[in-house]
Order: C-alpha cells, then structure tokens, then sequence
C-alpha cells in the first residue's frame, strides 16, 4: 500500500481524532517541497506509514506498529518549511 | 455531537463515486483497499448511511429526581442552540443513572464549537487526498509508493 491508501485509512481511522487534538494539515500530510520523500525531518505522519498500522495518536505523537510488531513513535514538530502532499501535484499532473 | 466520521464516510462514498465515471483509471476505480463501509456505495446509487450528522442522545434525566437539571433552550450562545435543540431529555419514569451524567459532560466537552479545527481542517484532508488519488504519481514516488 502507498500514500493515498495510507492517507485514506488514516483519515477514516483518525482524521476526526487527529482534528480534535488540534493536528494541522502538515502534521498530517506535510512534506518537504523539493525533497518529498527524503526530507524526514519535515515529513508528516502519512508519508511515514508505509503500509503500516497508526494504533494510537495523542496530542502529541502518533505510534505506527509495523508488520513485525515494533512499534515507532512519532512526535509532532514545527513542520517549518513544510507543504501539504497534495500542494505539490502540479496542474498538468490532475488527471 | 457531530458525527464527523459519518460525514467523513460520506465524502469519501462521493469520492469514490466521482473517481469511476471519468479518467484513464476507468470506471472501476474503486480502491480496493478503502475501507469496507467505503466500499458500499457503487456509482450512481446514494452513499451509504446519507443522512444530516446528528446529535447523540443525551439523556438528562427525569423531572421529579434528585439529579433533574432542566435545560432551558436559549440557554447557550445562539450557535449552540441548534445541538442544544436537539438533545434528547429522559422520559417520566426513567432513573438517571451516573453513567449518563459522564456522557453529558464529555458530550458538553467535546461538543464542536464555532469554526473549531475539527470544521475546518477535516474538509481540506479529504479534499487533498481526494485530489492526490487522481493525480498521478509524483517524480519522488514510484507508483507502488504512491498507490
């Protein structure tokens, strides 16, 4: 599975969640503009899962347990520099 | 309180719907990954579970008992008064019981307010992943990464 299907599960799991504890859309879906897929230190929660599961958000952090069974928490930061995922597909890229 | 994963649900059924009727994915694009209640609606038939987000029951109590707060409609600010409305009181007769008190109160406390987050941002993210489902993939993203 890839970003959107990480992106939709997320959102039907834990989008009213994630909005009730204040997340932003970069939290979320936030990316680095010219490096998407490298720039971790910007990179929200979507691009992180990977296919795996989120099996809890706080305020805070968010906890993705992969296919193994370990489990990597991620905390929510200033996303500076950020964009949302979908700010990047140019127009002539819309199908 | 709203039931924002309802409406979620919803736009994610019209979505889908929207993503089958044009495009080189063609018309069966439904996403086999999508949640099963996602998966209910086929195009051109109404979402499952159509209907205005309500209000769950609140049960207040019975007139009469110790525990009876009457709640006076008008009571709140007027952007309130519409869920306040629709509250359901406890008929005669029936005990109230302290579970329900707890209900109410975080009923009270996570009852959406005015332009809180949770209106505004839930919108945008189904809005932006919609749109990224239809487009193609980006250069930093193989197809597998992407889908």
């Amino acid at each position: 599975m890839g970003l959107i299907d990480d992106g939709f599960r997320f959102l039907d799991r834990w989008g009213t969640n994630a909005a009730s504890l204040g997340w932003t859309a970069l939290d979320v879906f936030g990316v680095h503009p010219s490096a998407p897929a490298a720039r971790y230190d910007v990179m929200g929660l979507v691009p992180l899962i990977s296919g795996h599961d989120v099996v809890a958000i706080t305020i805070t952090s968010a906890t993705i347990r992969r296919t193994s069974g370990a489990e990597l928490v991620w905390l929510r930061r200033a996303q500076v520099g950020a964009v949302p995922l979908w700010d990047l597909v140019p127009a002539d890229l819309r199908l | 309180m709203t039931d924002w994963s309802g409406a979620l649900e919803r736009a994610f059924a019209a979505h889908l719907q929207n993503r089958g009727s044009g495009g080189s994915r063609g018309s069966s694009a439904l996403r086999p990954s999508v949640s099963a209640e996602l998966r209910g609606g086929s195009p051109g038939t109404p979402a499952i579970n159509e209907g205005v987000p309500g209000v769950p029951e609140r049960r207040l109590g019975t007139p009469g008992t110790p525990e009876y707060r009457p709640e006076v409609l008008g009571s709140r600010p007027p952007e309130q008064q519409a869920i306040q409305a629709l509250a359901v009181h406890g008929t005669p007769g029936t005990p109230r019981t302290s579970s329900s008190d707890g209900a109410s109160q975080v009923l009270d406390q996570t009852s959406p307010e005015p332009n809180a987050p949770v209106l505004r941002a839930q919108p945008e993210w189904v809005e932006g992943v919609s749109l990224l489902a239809r487009a193609s993939p980006l250069p930093a993203y193989s197809a597998r990464e992407w889908d």
